[in-house]
């Protein structure tokens, strides 16, 4: 069961990380129509996924968040998966529940980037204007994939505990 | 639930720890091809063009109408130049139609050549307090209808503090526009100084994006 449901994550986070995870709508209040008309490009719906976001911070050149972003949302889950996977081979090997253990430390930072997304969505839904941020399935499938990894490492250590005694 | 096992173990199990990593970059890797093939297949219409440009009037149908760009001659219809000194003339020009003026243009100072955009708003300080604009007063251009027999009358002139010098006028016959630009070269005589004309004829009903776009070019 707990590998299979690793699988299910790995796949879960592969969907997140490339699925659109939110459109912004940009508005410009009364004025809207007017930005519509002089700049009609920058009105246009966006629409972002992780790695998009990240790409574009690197075309960008915001090094500092390309690499805080990269780190809590990609690093870290797809490490974290390969630890749980590679300790559900060895349980009760030191090296490998040291590794399990430390995964599990930075597993916990990992959820920061929901955190992350969270201020961010707040702080776009009190910008001036109207402006608009709706949250798309890549999100929710994201989610998925951070809930499921949760309960293989909580199946894990089940499993270990039973080993053990 | 306890499915798992030592015995079960590869001899080395963490080269099987990039197992879920390839499964993370197949999955996402799989997934981009999925979709970017969609979204190629809609590039097929370029934004922001009107569908209708090039295309004959339609009688009884309302335009946008506005002068995109004026060229004058380096010299008035005197043969002088245009102003005191060398400054170049002060282009304005005025649409006429059925006997009545219904637009005159904002003046483009010092210039041979002058550009309008169809789109501009006059802001003042106060009007950062809160004032609203509708797409009418943002849109610089003359509201015509189409008739198979009329014309209007382009009358260019250089704006001065006293009177305004003629540069040219210029009859044109509603039949022989398009949707879109249509250009006019002039002779330099002695009743017109006006190189070339540049008009634009854009229908009423176009969607807001449409005409931004081709009011901006």
């Amino acid at each position: 069961m707990t590998r299979p449901l690793i699988l299910v994550s790995s796949i879960l986070l592969g969907f997140g990380l490339v699925a659109p995870t939110m459109t912004i709508y940009p508005k410009a209040g009364q004025i809207t129509w007017l930005m519509e008309l002089m700049d009609p490009e920058s009105m246009k719906p966006v629409t972002y996924s992780i790695s998009g976001i990240i790409l574009e911070l690197a075309q960008m050149k915001d090094w500092f968040m390309v690499v805080i972003l990269s780190i809590f949302s990609v690093v870290f889950p797809v490490g974290k998966l390969c630890v749980f996977w590679y300790h559900s081979y060895a349980l009760l090997e030191p090296k490998s529940l040291s590794l399990y253990n430390g995964a599990k430390i930075l597993g916990k930072f990992s959820m920061a980037e929901v955190f992350v997304l969270s201020l961010f969505l707040i702080s776009m839904k009190s910008l001036p204007g109207g402006t608009l941020v709706k949250l798309e399935y890549g999100c929710g499938v994201y989610f998925l994939s951070v809930m499921t990894s949760m309960i293989s490492s909580i199946l894990i250590n089940k499993t270990r505990s039973g080993i053990v005694q | 639930m306890s499915d798992l096992s030592d015995f079960d173990a590869p001899k080395k199990p963490w080269l099987t720890a990039l197992i879920p990593a390839s499964v993370i970059l197949l999955a996402a890797g799989s997934y981009w091809a999925f979709t970017s093939g969609e979204s190629n297949g809609n590039s097929g219409i370029q934004p922001g063009i009107p569908a209708n440009t090039g295309d004959r009037l339609i009688p009884g149908k309302s335009y946008y109408l506005y002068a995109s760009e004026i060229e004058l001659y380096p010299s008035n219809q005197e043969g002088k130049s245009w102003d005191r000194g060398e400054d170049g003339p002060d282009i304005k020009y005025q649409i006429k139609w059925l006997g009545n003026e219904i637009f005159e243009s904002t003046v483009k100072e010092d210039s041979l050549l002058g550009n309008w955009s169809g789109l501009q708003i006059d802001l003042k300080w106060s009007d950062l307090l809160g004032k609203t604009i509708s797409p009418n007063e943002a849109i610089q251009a003359a509201r015509i209808r189409y008739e198979t027999k009329s014309s209007i009358e382009i009358v260019i002139k250089d704006s001065d503090l006293a009177k305004d010098d003629l540069a040219g006028k210029i009859e044109i016959d509603l039949k022989s526009l398009r949707v879109g630009k249509n250009s006019r070269e002039f002779s330099k005589d002695a009743g017109n100084s006006v190189r070339s004309l540049i008009l634009t004829l854009l229908p009423i009903d176009s969607t807001i994006e449409d005409l931004a776009q081709f009011m901006k070019e």
